[in-house]
């Protein structure tokens, strides 16, 4: 029955001729199908051929398992299977032996028409290369020391060591690529390739080039990127850097090290997606255009000593710089920070050192990073003095931060001054925002190791109404 | 002192019926509150054993207890209370996923974290780890007391939630005898969603190939497609999938969503049925009976995708002991 009941119809097991575990293979075809595969031991590991899932090509599942745990070696197993109907493999625990598990598959490929589906591929150590259809899964306690190439999607690398070899979803998508490991390596970076997304890279350190490269919504996206105590080397391409698959862990990139990779973007970086990159930017930033910087980048958010050395360009425009002068409307909505922040002087409405001749109902303080107060509520974490335009002494500064309150804007980087009744940021005068920075209440950066106070500024402007 | 006659008849009754229950332990009376769960009673016990798939849980999936099985996975929305509350005494990122599961989001404000319910994502599953799990569990347990104790111990004992040197975890998800909440183990998780007691005629039980009562594959489409699972349905830029999609589509015992929603956590190093994370040739297999879905015992502090469904003892009637 094509849709109807499976069973059954061979188990295998050979048994070596060393002191070590057999290598079963079971599976699972249509009633009246007959399997046809094939097991050897040769110099201590066994080769597997998957031949036929029976006369009529009805499609299957293989089951390969080991009967003692962390023996077996797998140099190969090789999928001639002419299915249109699509073939099954597993790579999987022995629930018949205690859970066993086989120690190392080296090579997993299909040579014939059926599209492979691997569901799950379990080691107690390395898995090698695996070119099937589509990948589910992969779990290793050890390294992932080949090649993964997927016609169609690669769902979960999941790998207690490091990856070294290439990941490919030339047509589909990359889920989740987690390493306790490193990723590539500084002298050896590997590639890391899908059409529709890659969703999430996560190792020790990443030295890889990375690319979506699909065109248009859907495809073309990429979304989160850790390395967990290094850095983050190579390059990365994609049309957009988003949030996938709506959940909160699938956005913002953490970045123990320094972010020395290279990284194109050809749309945007979208607004709610923050890089923080706990060192340094050594590579170079590029967004196609001109509205591509959305979201946040934070540099040294380890607040170590971490620097802007690469060149960050969105269009034509070069920041140069920690004080860059484009506002943010320029760029895309977005900003980028060195911390601690300081202020954003062009970003500041009115901007810093400007005279305004209209009494502003509202004063946006901007930073170059998102920031928040920190400390008692009834004490205030700016303070706005002010002094007439004419007849400047010292004498004539006045605190007037009382008569004022503030908004953070949802960036978190703006803060929204407003008068309060009866008040005003009155012609005739210029106005002094500095933020606290000692004592016990202050103003502080988010975002950043330590929530350290931001710098000392002066943001100032006047108000002289013809 | 004299009784009157309605205290008389109570003290009999009494009597008459601590009697009658002396053969079964009595038990005090378990005041049924409303935890925000719907619960189905599993029971038929000492049924049949699961014949196994490919060795796996062969022998398997017979329970002798009554037991209670939660209609639906943990909502996203009712774990968000939980992980409110857990933050101050968790040692790991209050912000990652493997706290606060994929739909739940959370940052930093002031001196704590403040989590909210991704918009839209409130009557969807949640992910959570095992070891979250089996926390969450605890808490329930002792009634949602928000003191570091009650995360760690009272159904599970967190302080097993080690890892040795070479990678192994000593993690012990055995339960307490009087747990009130607890993650289903294999056993109680295969019974509840495959085998029906009626399967082959009144009383006559037996095992189902697929859930939602069949043996043939459920229909992966949206409801208004005549669709049975939204098993492997994501669409990462667009899509709802609440919990109880399709209500006509239910285990022997009535639960919705075996198959899709999330992939569900047991005790026994797996969880089970498909998600609507997997991809979507991959469903049909995840959902056979007796197929685990992920060796959640290789890494019990990981989020990957896999929900909760809760179970709890059968329902109690008890009865209340008076000192004389």
């Amino acid at each position: 029955m094509r849709n109807g009941l499976w069973m059954v119809l061979v188990l295998c097991a050979l048994h070596s001729t060393s002191a070590f575990a057999d290598i079963i293979v079971l599976a699972e075809v249509n009633q009246g199908q007959y399997p046809e595969f094939s097991v050897e031991y040769v110099d201590g590991e066994w080769n597997v051929v998957l031949s036929s899932t029976g006369e009529d090509n009805l499609g299957g599942v293989f089951r390969i398992r080991s009967t003692s745990n962390a023996t077996d070696i797998i140099r190969y197993v090789v999928c001639d299977l002419d299915d249109l109907t699509g073939v099954g493999l597993y790579v999987e625990a022995n629930p018949n032996a205690n859970g066993a598990l086989v120690k190392t598959v080296k090579s997993i490929t299909s040579i014939g028409e059926a599209d492979i589906v691997m569901y799950l591929c379990e080691t107690s150590h390395d898995v090698g290369s695996i070119a099937v259809h589509a990948i589910g899964t992969v779990v290793a306690d050890g390294n992932l020391t080949g090649s993964i190439t997927s016609g169609s999607n690669v769902t979960k690398l999941e790998i207690g060591g490091a990856v070294t070899g290439n990941v490919s979803a030339a047509n589909g998508l990359i889920k989740n690529i987690e390493a306790g490991g490193a990723i590539g390596s500084g002298g050896t970076p590997i590639s890391i390739t899908a059409h529709d997304y890659v969703r999430r890279v996560m190792g020790a350190s990443v030295h890889a080039a990375i690319s979506a490269t699909g065109t248009g919504v859907p495809y073309g996206a990429l979304a989160r990127i850790v390395s967990t105590s290094g850095d983050f080397t190579g390059s990365l391409t994609c049309e957009r850097i988003v949030p996938i698959d709506q959940g909160q862990y699938n956005i913002d990139w953490n970045i123990a090290g320094d972010l020395v990779a290279d990284v194109t973007c050809e749309w945007y970086l979208h607004s709610d997606f923050t890089i923080y990159v706990n060192g340094s930017l050594e590579g170079d930033i590029t967004f196609d255009l001109d509205d591509g910087l959305q979201g946040q980048i934070i540099l040294n958010a380890g607040n170590d000593g971490g620097e802007w050395n690469g060149t960050i360009t969105v269009d034509d425009m070069t920041l140069s710089g920690p004080n860059y002068t484009q506002t943010s409307a320029q760029i895309g909505g977005g900003a980028v920070g060195l911390a601690p922040f300081n202020f954003h002087a062009t970003n500041c409405v009115p901007a810093d050192n400007a005279t305004v001749t209209a009494e502003p109902g509202t004063v946006t303080l901007s930073h170059y990073g998102p920031v928040e107060k920190y400390g008692q509520t009834t004490v205030a974490e700016l303070k706005i003095v002010r002094h007439p335009l004419v007849h400047f002494c010292a004498e004539c500064d006045e605190t007037v931060t009382g008569q004022f309150s503030w908004q953070y804007a949802a960036n978190g980087r703006d803060i929204v001054i407003t008068p309060g009744q009866g008040y005003a940021f009155e012609d005739g005068y210029e106005y002094h925002i500095t933020p606290v920075i000692t004592g016990e209440t202050v103003l502080r950066c988010q975002g950043v190791a330590g929530n350290p106070v931001v710098q000392s500024y002066d943001y100032n402007f006047k108000v002289d109404v013809p | 002192m004299m009784l009157s006659g309605t205290s008389l008849l109570a003290f009999i009754s009494v009597s008459l019926l601590a009697h009658a229950s002396a053969v079964a332990p009595p038990t005090l009376t378990a005041r049924e509150i409303d935890d925000g769960y719907v619960w189905l009673t599993v029971g038929d016990v000492d049924n049949i054993k699961f014949e196994g798939y490919f060795g796996w849980f062969a022998g398997r999936g017979s329970v002798p207890y009554e037991y209670r099985i939660a209609q639906s996975e943990v909502l996203t929305s009712q774990h968000l209370e939980f992980v409110q509350a857990y933050w101050p005494f968790y040692d790991g990122d209050p912000l990652s996923e493997h706290f606060t599961g994929m739909f739940i989001t959370g940052r930093r404000e002031g001196n704590g974290y403040v989590y909210e319910v991704m918009p839209g994502w409130e009557d969807a599953p949640n992910t959570m780890s095992l070891r979250m799990a089996a926390r969450f569990c605890n808490w329930l347990h002792n009634g949602k007391v928000n003191e570091q104790w009650a995360f760690d111990k009272g159904v599970y004992d967190t302080g097993t939630f080690t890892r040795n040197p070479d990678g192994s975890y000593n993690d012990d998800y055995t339960r307490s005898p009087d747990a009130r909440y607890w993650i289903p183990t294999a056993d109680e998780w295969l019974k509840a969603v495959y085998y029906d007691p009626n399967r082959y005629g009144p009383g006559k039980g037996g095992w189902w190939i697929h859930p939602g009562s069949s043996d043939e594959r459920l229909r992966i489409e949206y409801p208004e497609n005549d669709g049975q699972t939204n098993g492997g349905l994501w669409e990462w830029y667009n899509s709802r999938l609440p919990a109880g999609m399709y209500p006509h589509v239910r285990t022997p015992w009535g639960l919705l969503d075996a198959s899709g929603g999330a992939s569900e956590h047991t005790t026994d190093g797996y969880s089970f049925g498909s998600s609507f994370l997997d991809d979507i040739i991959m469903v049909h297999q995840y959902d056979r009976a007796g197929q685990p879905h992920f060796p959640t015992g290789r890494r019990p502090e990981t989020g990957n995708s896999d929900g909760l469904r809760l179970a709890k003892p059968a329902r109690i009637v008890g009865v209340s002991h008076h000192d004389r």
